[in-house]
């Protein structure tokens, strides 16, 4: 007996002497918990950092095209249908792709962000200083893009006391993060933007990646929609000291419908490469070009043939997208920054700066040897005719948006957007609620959430 | 109490009284027909109430008082009395005869240790091998529908493990599907390439005595296949079996999701002439080929004439009867099996051959499968066996058919076209409209492309896309007793398989007449060769290493004691693997030379629109590995033989990724115990109930879900188009991960009657599954979103659930003489209830209806519903409360409703089924009917919705629709509308209105043989002759549903038709 429970304990040792390292290997080869500069990096690649990128609803509601009569209730997503009309209520139920979107890309910059735990090793400064910079530059995008879909329009006199949106700064999901308010939310995008110059490359691995004329881009749009013109024109300015080629319309081939640089890294403007979402209302069955924007556009000027091409059915349609697609490119290019500082030097008081920039644009934008630069002297007059080139240049940028919202706190400039479809007319006046789109209800109802007023 | 000891008292003093006078008788029990001891007969005195049981050699000792009779039993033994005196006598020599309806003793085979069910306390269900072979054809897995009770089919039909439930539900995000377990070792593998004629039986193992041996994934229970074995100083058995399965052709008409032709057309026709739909895009979307034909009128491209000829065909065509012409005809499976076995002093051995081939119901789609099996064992030394087995499958699948569905257009704007042709009246192949405008399409053949037409019946008989694959199964093993009672096992097995699909398309085909179409270029130059492509899908294949050592000890003290234990470890190490795959362009079929030296960056403009690059190789390489490792012991203790105790324990471990080391491993382990109250001298109905057994067992199962993670978890990828590698977050980790859980409590209680005449056992079990990981609902700020990469992490332990339920089988004689006629009835009742879960509750009443989340109290698998009130006089709109009125404010309606305020219609999935089967034989001929019944649960139909139809919503109900004051009465199908509003739809689909109960009752199968009498075969060297026919699918008896529905198929394009075998088997 004895000898028989010696024998079966010593089989049993046998047995559980091959163990722990055995269950060590990785169910799939693929798989890995991050923790090295590389995973962080490798992280800030993925594709959904820059595609359907959160502008859309902006998009929809702007001024920049029509749709023809019986092709609103055929529109299957019930977002797209409410919001080319500014209804009240917008998603139905349904979750909104842009609050999503963003706060998904907030979640990889947050956990790209993880990187500032690596203390690292000399050769691998420069990459971890690039992985920080750019997650801090992808956290302070989407925040600044979901603040001009769901926050009021920046008023430094109220912001302290108006909601914000929710700020993630960490990727536990176990947090609860309410709104907070409009101050905070500006503070962390700013802080997020300025931290993340500092540490951008004037030279990324390609331009999906943020480098640092991009960086100064951004921070020159924050600053430009609150109303700091002199911080707008700085970082334009240092943006442009890094990169400030622009295409020469007459080098492209306007027959073509999508007539720039198929490559965007070979698109000598772009600083940072963002695709907009697909959405049905601004596809090729439904488009139609604003036609009061169509009629800016001067017969010498290379942008009406660039820019738009006519459609079998008889629509024009906007092809000078940077990408060679139906969808919207909504990325950082050099154009807008001698755009903005123009305006921004102009409403300094610095008309003759103002003027060069436009017409250093202007130049480009032209027919060969038919541009005559524009003379003018009152300053007034000079914003004005920025604003108006603004909207010419900058179309179907997600931009459009973000300018009416801050132009309507301004009388000389505020108006009121019409939509006329199936009889029916739609008003958007300056100052009505519906400047602000509603929090989608899941995430109120989820988290709480105090909604927008509409 | 005082009772009780006055009682106990009273058996001491019997028992110690004979000891006065007594006179000791000696004898042993043997079988009348084999002359072999009986191990385990009851002895009786039934004067002096005093009972023995003879041991291993059939003895027996008794002490006699006074004269008696002795009363001699066994189970499956005609009892026998036989009187005794006092007088000194000689050694008693008992015959048994064996009943003529015998009871054999099933053995039960865990996986580990086999055990008489006789001794077993946990729960099984053992179908034997006769019992398997009632069905013909089908998987084997099919074949355990409707006669095993617990075993329930969620999905009618199923052929995989992921179709059946063991004893209702255990989990609620993790996997539901039992462990298969085939000779001792997990199988992975696809369960489709197991031979059913190479299954000796099937083993299901229900409660946690019987499953915690199997540990961490025995949570949703275990079906153990155990193949045919050959046995020692057996005679070769040689066994030819051969039959054909033909089933009818499929009932397309079942579906209702669809319209006839010219409803179809007149909704088209509107959508046209109101303008909106149909836009002509630069991407070509097509139109239906009915638009096209009112555009040409309207164009004036074809005369008012040619236009009402064309119209009137369209018409009067229907693309069902059209598919079920030339796409679809009777299936025809042929099975063809030799298995030989039998066995030396030795030696013994099993050969396995078998050939399947199945034409399926679907033209040019079909299958085939080679099964070689050899199992060899030998005892070199006593105490020593060895033995090993190969082996081999090889299937093939061809899919070269069409469907229904592919015929559709291939867009998303339209469907199926209810009016289209295959074929003309000259016999001439159509072409079908898809993926592009057919006026576009003509205008580029005009302009010299290919023509770009796709023409289903021409793709049928060119489409050539293969499946092969191979499956190897090394089994090998040792087994050493030594010391008497102890009995060490070394086993090992390897399992490899692979499988590659490749499409071979030919330059007629409409893939590469598309594919060239669309690259070609402005100038007509062509960038991908106009040629034959072979393409060969990424292959996959997996292979794993299982092994176990096990030592066994088993002995008996006395006659009183028996102790049984069992230790041992077992590893499994598995390994997934996807390999690049190849597309060569150019090919020639002939020399099978090809190119794949393309360029594949620069990117074309192609047709309509846009620009592609050329369709690269497939390249990614996948690898996944599964590891598990496990210790284990099992252990009994009888007690004169009436008293049973059962213990487990087993630790498991695997390498769950992103987990805490100390959660890869989870101890589980079971309690349980049986007794045999007949046993008991003081049992009081021996008469009418010889046997009664009651038992019961407690312990734990568990369950893996492999796609959580503590830690974050990213998996990389590569960015081809940027060359740069990029990384998902697949979880932003949950570091409270835990295993899940499932404890069982399992009552039962096994009885036979005198002479056999009805025997069944029932059981009542409850099952607490704990920590189960479920979906939480996390706000989308948290970046875990719908459609996001990271959705793994709002998988969280959150959820206990509860299921309870009653399995009762009876087995009948009826009659037993000249016809013999059984029946075997199995009921279960099962429900199940969340218990406990936490997360924030989900205010959008949406979720409800598509996936329901989790409410405490609740069935898991609870319908929800909105209740109905009715159509609108007026209006015929469906009507909703709100602000304490009826009206149609659907959307306030809709989005204020509180989810705590729907209906709860019932259960999705039956919860009191069960099965009748009556067998009838007389002489050779054998007539078996299985009925089966499904109850007490609910399913969801479709609808039409007002103006959905403009959306491309198509249902019958269509001719239900509400059409003038006073319908309201007659219908709940609410009235037409210019277009489709959601709320409005909302309403009305997920109403009380469109649930319907899903009782019934149904025919299963039928199945007639007939074996040749022995002594009509003569001298032929024949064993026996069996000739027998089967079907399947016979049809429903009774339904509670009203509407054309089969409960079984709710959405399915149609029920499993009625198939119909026949077959003949030899023996030798």
């Amino acid at each position: 007996m004895k000898k028989e429970t010696v024998l079966s304990l010593a089989a049993l040792l046998v047995c559980t002497a091959c163990g722990r390292n055995f269950l060590d290997i990785k169910p799939d080869v693929r798989l890995t918990v991050p923790n090295t500069v590389q995973d962080y990096d490798a992280l800030l690649n993925h594709i959904r950092m820059n595609t359907a990128a959160s502008v859309e609803l902006g998009i929809i509601g702007s001024d920049e095209y029509y749709i023809p009569d019986g092709t609103l209730t055929t529109l299957s997503g019930a977002d797209e249908r409410n919001a080319y009309i500014w209804a009240t209520e917008i998603f139905e139920g349904d979750e909104s792709a842009d609050w999503n979107r963003a706060y998904e890309r907030i979640l990889y910059a947050n956990m790209a962000l993880e990187v500032e735990k690596i203390t690292p090793a000399d050769k691998e400064i420069a990459l971890w200083k690039n992985v920080k910079g750019s997650a801090l530059f992808f956290r302070a995008l989407n925040y600044y893009q979901l603040a001009q879909l769901f926050c009021q329009i920046y008023d430094a006199a109220t912001a302290a006391s108006v909601p914000g949106i929710p700020l993630r700064l960490e990727y536990d999901v176990t947090q609860r993060v309410g709104r907070g308010t409009l101050a905070q939310t500006y503070r962390r995008i700013l802080d997020d933007a300025t931290a993340a110059v500092e540490l951008l490359p004037e030279m990324a691995v390609d331009k999906k990646r943020p480098n640092k004329a991009a960086g100064h881009a951004l921070l020159s749009r924050i600053y430009l929609q609150m109303a700091d013109y002199g911080l707008a024109e700085k970082h334009a300015s240092l943006s442009l000291q890094l990169q400030d080629d622009l295409i020469d319309l007459n080098t492209l081939d306007p027959t073509l419908n999508y007539p720039f640089p198929e490559d965007v890294n070979q698109n000598i403007e772009v600083l940072f490469d963002n695709g907009g979402g697909a959405a049905t209302i601004v596809g090729l069955a439904r488009f139609n070009a604003d036609t009061t924007l169509l009629a800016l556009y001067s017969d010498r000027d290379l942008r009406r043939d660039v820019y738009y091409f006519a459609h079998t059915n008889g629509a024009t349609i906007f092809g000078g997208g940077y990408v060679r697609s139906t969808r919207t490119w909504i990325g950082l290019a050099t154009d807008e920054m001698w755009i903005t500082r123009a305006e921004c030097r102009a409403r300094l008081g610095d008309v003759q700066g103002a003027l060069e920039d436009l017409n250093h644009l202007l130049r480009y934008r032209f027919r060969d040897g038919m541009f005559d630069p524009i003379k003018e002297s009152n300053a007034e007059e000079v914003l004005r005719i920025v604003l108006q080139e603004r909207r010419k240049e900058l179309v179907m940028r997600g931009t459009r948006w973000e300018d009416l919202r801050r132009l309507s706190n301004d009388p000389r400039f505020a108006g009121t957007l019409v939509r006329m479809i199936d009889g029916q007319r739609y008003e958007l006046p300056a100052g009505d609620p519906r400047w602000v789109w509603p929090i989608p209800d899941n995430e109120v109802e989820l988290n709480k959430l105090e909604q927008n007023i509409r | 109490m005082k009772r009780k000891i006055a009682l106990a008292a009273f058996y001491v003093l019997a028992w110690i009284w004979p000891c006065i006078a007594q006179q000791e008788i000696n004898g042993f029990v043997y079988s009348s027909s084999n002359q072999m001891p009986l191990h385990g007969a009851s002895v009786q005195l039934k004067k002096a109430g005093q009972i023995r049981h003879s041991g291993p050699d059939g003895g027996f000792k008794l002490e006699l008082t006074g004269n008696d009779t002795l009363l001699v039993s066994f189970v499956g033994y005609i009892p026998r009395y036989i009187p005794v005196t006092v007088e000194p006598q000689q050694l008693l020599e008992i015959y048994l005869e064996p009943e003529a309806e015998t009871l054999e003793e099933v053995v039960i085979n865990t996986g580990y240790y086999q055990v008489p069910r006789e001794r077993a306390t946990g729960s099984f269900v053992h179908v034997d091998n006769q019992t398997l072979n009632r069905v013909v054809g089908g998987s084997i897995l099919q074949r355990l529908e409707g006669i095993a009770p617990g075993v329930q089919f969620t999905n009618a039909g199923g052929t995989s493990a992921s179709d059946i439930r063991v004893r209702g539900l255990a989990t609620i995000q993790s996997d539901e599907t039992p462990l298969i377990v085939l000779d001792g070792f997990p199988y992975e593998g696809d369960i489709n390439t197991i031979n059913p004629n190479d299954i000796e039986s099937v083993t299901v193992l229900k409660d946690a005595a019987a499953a915690s041996i199997w540990g961490a994934r025995a949570g949703n229970g275990v079906i153990v296949i155990t193949t045919k074995q050959g046995r020692y100083g057996q005679k070769a058995q040689i066994s030819f079996n051969n039959n054909v399965t033909i089933g009818e052709k499929p009932d397309l008409f079942y579906n209702q999701n669809r319209l006839p032709s010219d409803i179809v057309m007149q909704i088209e026709k509107e959508k046209y002439e109101r303008g909106g739909y149909y836009n002509e895009a630069a991407t070509q979307a097509p139109f239906p080929e009915y638009v096209e034909l009112l555009i040409r009128r309207d164009q004036g491209l074809i005369s008012g004439e040619k236009f009402t000829q064309q119209e009137t065909i369209l018409r009067n065509t229907e693309v069902r009867d059209e598919a079920l012409r030339y796409l679809y005809r009777p299936s025809q499976y042929r099975q063809h099996a030799l298995n030989v076995r039998g066995g030396g002093e030795t030696m013994r051995y099993a050969f396995g051959l078998g050939y399947d081939r199945n034409r399926s119901t679907i033209v040019g789609n079909g299958n085939d499968r080679l099964n070689i099996n050899m199992q060899n064992t030998f005892k070199p030394l006593e105490g020593l066996e060895l033995s090993g087995s190969i082996w081999y499958t090889s299937q093939g699948t061809e899919t070269n058919g069409l469907t229904l569905d592919d015929l559709g257009s291939g867009a998303t704007n339209f469907g199926l076209s209810p009016y289209i042709r295959l074929r003309d009246e000259m016999g001439n192949s159509l072409p079908v409209v898809k993926d592009y405008r057919m006026p576009y399409k003509e205008s580029m053949a005009a302009e010299g492309l290919l023509d770009w037409q796709f023409r289903p019946l021409d793709e049928i008989t060119m489409a050539d896309n293969r499946t092969k694959g191979t499956e190897m199964r090394l089994n090998g093993g040792v087994r050493y007793a030594f010391l008497r009672h102890f009995n060490l096992s070394a086993d090992y097995q390897f399992v490899r398989g692979e499988s590659q699909t490749i499409q071979h398309y030919t330059p007629d085909s409409y893939y590469v007449r598309n594919l060239v179409n669309r690259y070609t270029q402005e100038d007509g130059t062509q960038v991908i060769p106009h040629n034959h492509i072979l393409y060969g899908q990424r292959p996959a294949g997996q292979h794993a290493h299982s092994a176990r050592g096990q030592l066994n000890y088993s002995r008996d003290f006395g006659s009183d004691h028996a102790v049984a234990l069992l230790a041992g470890a077992e590893m499994r190490s598995g390994v997934r693997e996807t390999e690049p795959g190849y597309r060569l362009y150019n090919y020639d079929p002939e020399y099978r030379t090809g190119n794949t030296n393309f360029d594949y960056v620069t990117r074309y403009p192609t047709r309509p629109r846009l620009t592609g690059t050329i369709p690269e190789q497939p390249s990614g390489r996948d690898g996944y590995m599964d590891r598990f490792l496990s210790y284990y012991g099992n252990g009994s203790y009888t007690y004169r033989k009436r008293y049973i105790l059962s213990a487990s324990l087993r630790w498991d471990g695997s390498n769950l990724f992103g987990v805490k080391t100390n959660q890869r491993g989870t101890p589980l382990w079971s309690v349980g115990g049986s007794w045999e109250a007949s046993g008991e001298r003081f049992y009081p109905i021996a008469d009418w109930l010889p046997y009664l057994r009651l038992r019961g067992t407690y312990g734990s199962a568990g369950n893996v879900n492999k796609s959580v993670s503590a830690y974050p978890v990213i998996r990389y990828a590569m960015d081809t188009g940027r060359d740069l590698q990029y990384a998902d977050l697949q979880s932003a980790g949950n570091p409270s991960l835990r295993w899940e859980q499932v404890n069982t409590l399992n009552m039962g209680m096994d009885w036979r009657t005198m002479g056999n005449r009805i025997t069944g056992s029932i059981e009542y079990y409850t099952k607490w599954a704990q920590d189960l990981i479920g979906a939480d609902y996390l706000p989308p700020s948290t970046g875990i979103i719908t459609g996001g990469t990271a959705v793994a992490t709002n998988l969280i332990n959150y959820a206990d659930l509860q299921t309870k339920g009653v399995d009762v089988q009876i087995n009948s004689l009826n009659l037993n003489g000249g016809i013999t006629w059984k029946s075997l009835l199995m009921v279960s009742w099962v429900r199940n209830r969340v218990t406990h879960f936490n997360t924030g509750e989900v205010a959008t009443i949406g979720n409800y209806f598509t996936s329901p989340p989790p409410v405490v109290g609740r069935s898991r698998d609870a319908l929800y519903a909105l209740p109905w009130a009715g159509l609108d006089h007026e209006t015929g709109m469906p009507l909703v409360w709100y602000d304490g009125a009826l009206g149609a404010e659907y959307s306030d309606y809709y989005r204020n409703y509180d989810p705590a305020d729907l209906r709860i219609e019932g259960v999705r999935v039956p919860s009191f089924y069960g099965s009748l089967r009556n067998d009838v034989s007389w002489k050779g001929i054998a007539l078996s009917v299985l009925v089966t019944w499904k109850t007490n649960y609910v399913f969801r139909r479709e609808s039409i919705y007002p103006g959905v139809e403009y959306d491309g919503g198509y249902h019958m109900d269509y001719f239900r629709r509400w059409q003038k004051p006073g319908d309201e009465r007659i219908t709940d199908v609410p009235a037409w509308a210019e277009s489709s509003e959601t709320y409005r739809t909302q309403v009305y689909r997920h109403s009380e209105a469109l649930v319907d109960r899903g009782d019934h009752v149904r025919i299963q199968d039928v199945n007639l043989s007939y074996a040749f009498p022995r002594d009509l075969l003569g001298r032929l060297p024949i064993a026996g002759i069996r000739l027998y026919g089967y079907v399947r699918n016979v049809g429903i008896l009774w339904k509670s549903t009203q509407t054309g529905i089969d409960p079984d198929y709710v959405t399915a394009e149609y029920p499993a038709p009625r198939t119909f075998a026949f077959g003949v088997q030899v023996d030798f």
